[in-house]
């Protein structure tokens, strides 16, 4: 079980898709000017992730080598055209925020990496893992970001409406002075950079 | 050649079943997304009438609205509400908003954008269109935010682009509730 | 919208790296010299041409009389895929000195969100075919600008004392925040001005 636990945590710290491993940029930092578009976008990446990643390793056997890349992002499209009707019917709010980058999850480095680096080898229940870890971890980061990049640029923390709760956490400071360009497209990049050199630094850090 | 067939048939294997997991899920999803659509208008709509009620659709002949509905008190026409266009900072808007016949504003909405949070986006927000409630009819509507009072020019400094988006977009709808006149 | 304003809104107001993050990964991890950086754009701006126009034939011509739209996004990636690699096979026969030349970044394309992205956006703005062969090339180009820069950003950087935590990749993300900060001097109000709404 230790094993299976492994494949499950290495995602969040050691192998982390955003900070580590630098993939699937595009939409860490096009959707991270709320929490609430963050956490939308983490959760669907997860379901295809992890879909994917147990039908690529079920099929891992019956798909030649050479037709591989094309049925991969096949399975890999059909799951995110699962997730685009199903948001756009039942969350309306978080599938127009996302916009152009839920279909781009296709083309998110992270998800063909993943099939072509771990589930083509793996078992269906290690893939899974792996792919909810991957997914965790990616969600995770995505949140840091969009939680920097919302509380300081507009000074609030968007979550969902639950209730009489309209979603919207107020900071009382920041939101009458907020640093306006972290939400914008400049923000996201410095945001992303700072983040990456605090990264940097704590694994040299680690190695002393 | 017989590895091209085996390769081929797989690969239409995988799409053709892909291609039917997502008809399934759309046969499910398709009409709620209709009925969504639907609801959301009809919402907005009966929002930016107030205390009157939706009347019939009136047809139009402009480009800076998409659709025009009469507001009813009783069976009088009251006035009229628009989906009208407007350019933001982020590209196009949509604002319902209903006006007087003599092109007062009644109440307006900003509802679809892209503008930006904390910045642009402020435009949401009911204070926002306060700022034009009561006027185009006898008071013309502001033309640049040099025409608001100084609070409110300090409000909408920072997003000059979506203010003069929005203040055109709703001049114009003055101009065809205008236009369209009748009623009171 | 006029091609002139299609073309000035992809390079510049809404250029696909520094506003719409698209292609942010070949933008970061081929961007370390100049020469490649060149490549990789010449090599984007092709496809990106060639797949709008496809993708709006396809978009056009088949799913939309079968009312499959829902299918978008499958049918497009498999274009895209399939053009990357006819794209490749091509070049490799016609000019073996352009193969040598950008053979290597074509693969990566089909990844690229840019790609994907511009096509979904053509029909996403009802483009017609013209203006999404305009919208296409124009991504390409805003793409290749920004790759462009920021190689020669790169390249001085290296001849530049930075602070240790900060070398290669996090300082590589502030120069393109900054460049970033620049392009919000064009905004759409620029298309209104220049009346090529």
């Amino acid at each position: 079980m230790s094993a299976h636990m492994k494949e499950l945590t290495k995602g969040l710290f050691k192998e982390n898709p955003t900070f580590i491993i630098m993939l699937g940029m595009c939409p860490t930092l096009g959707v991270s000017t709320q929490v609430s578009n963050a956490l939308g976008m983490g959760l669907s990446v997860i379901f295809v992730l992890t879909f994917s990643n147990m039908a690529i390793s079920a099929l891992r056997k019956i798909i030649p080598d050479t037709i591989r890349i094309p049925s991969y992002i096949v399975i890999i499209a059909s799951f995110v055209t699962i997730v685009e009707m199903v948001l756009h019917a039942y969350v309306p709010s978080v599938y127009s925020a996302l916009g152009v980058y839920l279909p781009l999850i296709v083309v998110n480095c992270i998800i063909l990496g993943r099939a072509e680096a771990f589930a083509n080898k793996n078992t269906v229940l290690d893939s899974a893992l792996d792919g909810i870890g991957m997914g965790v971890g990616f969600t995770m980061s995505l949140t840091l970001i969009s939680l920097i990049r919302e509380v300081l640029g507009s000074g609030t923390i968007t979550l969902f409406a639950v209730g009489g709760f309209d979603g919207v956490i107020e900071i009382p400071l920041l939101n009458e002075s907020p640093i306006g360009v972290l939400t914008l497209a400049s923000g996201a990049l410095l945001v992303m950079g700072y983040l990456k050199a605090f990264f940097q630094w704590k694994s040299s850090r680690g190695k002393k | 050649m017989k590895e091209i067939m085996k390769t081929g048939i797989i690969l239409f294997l995988i799409c053709a079943v892909s291609a039917g997991l997502c008809g399934i899920v759309n046969s499910v999803t398709a009409p709620v997304i209709a009925e969504n659509l639907i609801r959301e208008r009809e919402a907005a709509l009966a929002v930016a009438a107030g205390e009157y009620t939706v009347g019939d659709e009136v047809a139009i002949d402009t480009p800076n609205a998409n659709v025009a509905y009469t507001i009813l008190d009783g069976d009088e026409v009251a006035g009229y509400v628009f989906e009208l266009n407007a350019n933001g900072y982020g590209g196009a808007m949509t604002i319902i908003a209903s006006y007087y016949p003599d092109g007062e504003l009644i109440s307006a909405q900003l509802t679809t954008n892209s503008e930006t949070p904390g910045l642009g986006k402020n435009a949401e927000n009911s204070w926002y269109m306060d700022m034009f409630r009561g006027l185009g009819g006898e008071n013309p509507l502001p033309v640049t935010s040099s025409d608001l009072s100084a609070d409110d020019a300090a409000a909408v400094s920072g997003a000059t682009v979506t203010f003069t988006g929005v203040s055109t977009a709703l001049r114009n709808g003055s101009e065809l509730a205008k236009s369209l006149g009748g009623g009171v | 919208m006029s091609y002139i304003g299609i073309l000035i809104t992809y390079i510049f107001i809404q250029n696909f790296i520094l506003v719409q993050f698209m292609g942010l990964c070949p933008f970061i991890g081929v961007s370390k010299n100049s020469e490649s950086a060149i490549g990789m754009g010449i090599a984007v701006t092709f496809v990106t041409g060639i797949a709008s126009v496809v993708c709006y034939a396809v978009h056009t011509f088949l799913l939309v009389p079968f009312e499959l739209e829902y299918l978008r996004t499958i049918a497009f990636i498999l274009v895209i895929a399939a053009l990357v690699q006819l794209v490749e096979m091509v070049i490799k026969k016609m000019s073996p000195a352009l193969y040598q030349a950008l053979g290597i970044y074509l693969p990566l394309i089909t990844t690229n969100c840019a790609v994907l992205g511009i096509a979904i956006i053509n029909i996403d703005e009802g483009y017609n075919l013209l203006e999404s062969f305009t919208a296409g090339i124009a991504a390409g180009l805003g793409f290749t600008l920004a790759i462009i820069l920021m190689s020669n950003i790169r390249e001085k950087l290296e001849m530049t004392p930075v602070r240790k935590v900060f070398r290669g990749v996090p300082i590589a993300f502030i120069s393109a925040s900054l460049m970033a900060l620049a392009f919000m001097g064009f905004d759409s109000s620029l298309i209104t001005n220049l009346h090529l709404a």
